[in-house]
């Protein structure tokens, strides 16, 4: 049985589709990030999953129930949701804290004592007395984490928790969210790729309402010309990916290559990958327990990530600024065009 | 003019038993008019306020509309529900402190309904959603959304008391101006303009002014010390 799951789940704006998940299954203590431009639906998804906006059509499945959506307070319990911009109701941040207890089996003692220790977890127990919406940015996510954590709910949803914050916030969040019991499930929304990889073990690429092919570690806008075998991407700067099948002529396309799938070599090598760029190592970032991102320069204007192991850093002994290869099949290219 | 006001004030702290009476009367129907409008238009101004509908628009105006009643239309319509054969005729309401609750009620509830509703219009689209997400059920949901908006709803409450205690067209017609029963501060005063009593008449509508001063100084106190 699964935590949360979407079946066929549609909403529109204005006639226009921003959400279309024809099926997405996330298993009990499941960590999964969302990643994807602005307005991709990450938001909109996170919010039908926390059963705040009803979908235009498709289902929502808490702990295998199907959400009926006029009685969607049934499964509620089950979720606590932090959104982007977290709302502080007046008040001190105890009487925030407080009102997500209201109602619960808790002796007030035993109130007391959990919200002391989620505040003293978040490290903002000393801001218990002010008013939240005196707070700074990171201040306030932390806030609104703590309170979102305080029902103990069984799947946490948590929309953008790493922006707009100070990096004295975001190593006191990621260590809180990196370290949830695995019996919660977890499903946030991040713009930091290597971030998501290093929390989560789903990483969940959105694209204009839809879900990528792959992860958006490099995600280019090119523009197609059709070969004789297949296609040709080119950046504004002119370097050119090849893609096996033929596009229409002339038109832009989001192109994505998964960072899994591209190869790095510190000499030019003969092989079956018909994409082959020489460039310089920008960054070298941890991406989780024993992967980090690469990022190389491609001359003129094609930064490419790929995800590799440590142990493969070492051995090549890869280092920022170094000069280096990265290979990748046409195969592992995906376009997509109307976006 | 300036006898007006010092003999409203010699009126206001004389305890007149003829003057208090009236207060009473005033406040006893205009509290319950202004609370039983709270009691119907909190719910259908926040329901009203989150709803989207076809057809909205014109209910807006209706309401809209409905602010500007008339008192002697509504009196006469109230009147004519429970005078002897109406409908509600049996129940021999007509010339009591309830007809004119009733009366004021129609009148006050449009007044509640309508700034309620802006205001939850205008209010934070977030208050609801979190306070759902953080295992709030409807009812305290809206709540939640009321506490936040508590200085424009009690305004609302407020302004509907203001035009209830103020109102002469009910009270008059379908309270029947009895003394000591439906007599209220304003058909008080129109009894006396009528008898030629013009000093005694200015006095008790500065009675009238002073309560309605003192009961605005207090929620803007109030207020204020919420707000800060």
């Amino acid at each position: 049985m699964m935590a949360l799951e979407l079946q066929n789940v549609q909403r529109a704006y204005n006639g226009r589709i921003v959400l279309d998940i024809p099926s997405l299954r996330i298993e009990h203590g499941g960590r999964v990030a969302l990643v994807g431009p602005n307005g991709s639906g990450k938001t909109t998804l996170l919010t039908i999953a926390a059963m705040l906006m009803r979908p235009d059509r498709g289902d929502v499945l808490v702990n295998g129930e199907r959400v009926r959506w006029r009685f969607p307070e049934e499964h509620r319990p089950y979720v606590a949701f932090m959104a982007q911009e977290p709302f502080f109701f007046r008040g001190s941040l105890l009487k925030n804290m407080s009102f997500a207890l209201e109602g619960s089996v808790l002796s007030r003692k035993a109130r007391a004592e959990r919200i002391r220790k989620q505040l003293s977890m978040l490290g903002v127990h000393d801001l218990a007395g002010r008013s939240p919406r005196t707070f700074s940015s990171g201040e306030r996510k932390r806030a609104a984490i703590a309170r979102a954590l305080l029902r103990e709910a069984p799947i946490l949803l948590l929309d953008e928790p790493f922006s707009h914050i100070d990096a004295t916030s975001a190593a006191v969040l990621e260590d809180v969210i990196g370290n949830l019991p695995r019996d919660r499930t977890l499903v946030f929304s991040t713009h930091d790729l290597s971030l998501a990889w290093r929390i989560a073990d789903t990483v969940i690429a959105l694209q204009n309402g839809r879900v990528a092919p792959c992860t958006p570690e490099n995600l280019f806008r090119m523009v197609a010309h059709v070969t004789a075998d297949g296609s040709e991407l080119r950046s504004p700067g002119g370097i050119a990916i090849y893609y096996p099948e033929r596009l229409e002529e002339g038109l832009s396309y989001w192109v994505m290559v998964n960072a899994r799938e591209v190869l790095v070599t510190r000499e030019p090598i003969e092989s079956s990958a018909r994409n082959n760029f020489r460039g310089a190592i920008r960054a070298i970032e941890r991406a989780g327990a024993n992967t980090v991102l690469l990022t190389a320069d491609c001359r003129p204007d094609l930064p490419i990530r790929a995800l590799l192991t440590e142990r493969a850093i070492r051995d090549l002994s890869l280092n920022v600024g170094g000069e280096i290869w990265v290979h990748f099949k046409s195969t592992a290219v995906h376009a997509q065009a109307g976006m | 003019m300036l006898q007006a006001i010092v003999d409203a004030f010699a009126l206001l702290f004389s305890l007149d038993s003829e003057v208090l009476k009236l207060i009473g009367t005033s406040f006893s129907v205009s509290v319950r008019s202004a609370a039983i409008a709270a009691l119907i238009g909190f719910p259908c101004g926040i329901w009203f306020g989150l709803s989207e509908f076809r057809g909205r628009a014109a209910v807006d105006v209706i309401l809209n509309t409905l602010l500007f009643l008339p008192t002697v239309v509504v009196g006469h319509i109230v009147y004519m529900m429970l005078t002897r054969d109406a409908p509600l005729g049996d129940y021999r309401l007509l010339f009591t402190r309830t007809a004119i609750v009733i009366g004021q009620v129609i009148l006050a509830t449009p007044i509640v309904l309508t700034m309620v509703s802006n205001s939850v219009r205008l209010a934070d689209p977030r208050i609801v959603s979190t306070a759902l997400s953080l295992g709030a059920g409807r009812l305290r949901a809206y709540l939640a959304l009321l506490g936040e908006i508590r200085g424009l709803v009690l305004l609302s409450v407020l302004a509907a008391f203001g035009r209830v205690i103020s109102e002469v067209g009910v009270s008059m017609m379908v309270g029947g101006n009895i003394y000591g029963k439906t007599r209220t501060i304003t058909t008080g005063i129109a009894l006396l303009t009528s008898q030629g009593e013009f000093a005694r008449a200015t006095a008790l509508g500065m009675v009238l002014l002073i309560l309605v001063f003192a009961i605005n100084l207090a929620v803007y106190f109030a207020t204020h010390r919420a707000r800060s």
